[in-house]
């Protein structure tokens, strides 16, 4: 009986591997077809202007068009953190800040800005998400601070904003090629750097 | 108790056959769109395949399929890892990407290549072909830096 049952086990199992791979394998066969390498492709994505000349012009219009005090609450929460190589604490305000990312709604908008604004949201909520996730490393998180920051600014841009603001540069952050980070004090704090150089960098510019 | 273990792994084989019949995920798909990474900056046959061969596995709409991944549970872990992936980053629709959101990925795949981060560790554990020599890492750097 022990043995007969033991068979049967192996019979099965091995018939449904068997079953289940085969199964399988022609759906893939049916997908792999190679792609004749179409020469025709589209290189308008080389024509664009490039997004370096607009990051220079980003000055407020005055006229606000939504309200982004909490979400600069949460960035700076987030930056004071980072400031003191607090990653966990970084992770927590970042969580908060992509909640408030997500709820933000701007109003009085032309469809060009409304485009802008869905594509800067779109991208700060994944980079709020990668400093969340990343409570363990530190360094990680300060990259996606670098892409944050931009969207940020380009946001404060176009939504405008009630509050007087600092655009501060710090040359070696970002592998030594610069980054920004916007700031609610005069005086530099600097979140990329951290504990190591809290001083370094200087007000590129004054947003009011 | 010779019977309750008996029972205990006959009920446990049975599960296993019968995973064995939850429909995979096949992520494969015929034609490359023009949206794909290798399209949208013009990139040379070479590192096409340095690209294919160590990352689309994960971060395109055409995943190269082992043996041991038409075995469940194997399988199903493999579809989560590949839905991950995918929408961290996916080549096969890198054009359909905001300007904005291509450069973040530059950056982020610069910076995943520079710190040997990517591909992940566990991948080629059980891919060893598809680890990026030096030199195939500083053209593919090169080249990211070109199109940045």
């Amino acid at each position: 009986m022990k043995k007969i049952n033991l068979k049967l086990m192996i019979a099965l199992i091995g018939g449904s591997l068997i079953l289940a791979s085969c199964g399988n394998n022609s759906n893939t066969e049916n997908g792999s077809h190679h792609h004749e390498e179409g020469m025709e492709h589209d290189h308008s994505n080389h024509e664009h202007g490039s997004i370096d000349e607009k990051r220079n012009v980003s000055t407020n219009t005055g006229e606000m068009k939504g309200d982004l005090s909490v979400v600069l609450r949460n960035y700076f929460a987030m930056n004071e953190n980072l400031v003191q190589d607090e990653a966990s604490g970084a992770a927590d305000a970042s969580e908060k800040l992509m909640v408030s990312l997500k709820e933000f709604k701007a109003s009085g908008l032309s469809e060009e800005e409304q485009k802008e604004v869905n594509e800067i949201l779109e991208s700060a909520i994944e980079n709020a998400e990668h400093i969340s996730k990343n409570a363990g490393e530190i360094s990680h998180q300060r990259e996606h601070l670098v892409s944050l920051s931009t969207d940020v600014k380009d946001l404060i841009s176009i939504v405008g904003t009630s509050q007087k603001l600092y655009e501060d540069f710090c040359p070696m952050a970002n592998n030594n090629e610069g980054a920004i980070w916007i700031s609610s004090k005069e005086e530099i704090s600097n979140p990329y750097m951290g504990s190591s150089m809290p001083k370094c960098g200087k007000v590129n510019r004054v947003i009011e | 108790m010779k019977r309750i273990l008996k029972r205990f792994l006959i009920v446990g084989l049975i599960a296993l056959v019968g995973i064995q019949f939850i429909p995979a995920d096949v992520n494969k798909h015929a034609v490359i769109p023009d949206a794909d990474f290798r399209y949208v900056y013009d990139v040379p046959d070479n590192l096409v395949n340095i690209l294919k061969n160590s990352c689309y596995d994960c971060h395109s709409n055409n995943t190269n399929y082992p043996w041991y991944s038409y075995i469940q549970p194997i399988r199903l872990m493999m579809d989560h890892h590949v839905e991950e992936g995918k929408e961290e980053l996916n080549f096969s629709e890198f054009g359909n990407y905001s300007e904005r959101r291509k450069r973040n990925k530059l950056r982020s795949i610069t910076e995943q290549i520079e710190k040997g981060k990517m591909p992940l560790p566990s991948y080629l554990w059980l891919h060893s072909e598809a680890t990026i020599n030096q030199s195939q890492i500083d053209s593919i750097l090169s080249f990211l830096n070109e199109v940045k």
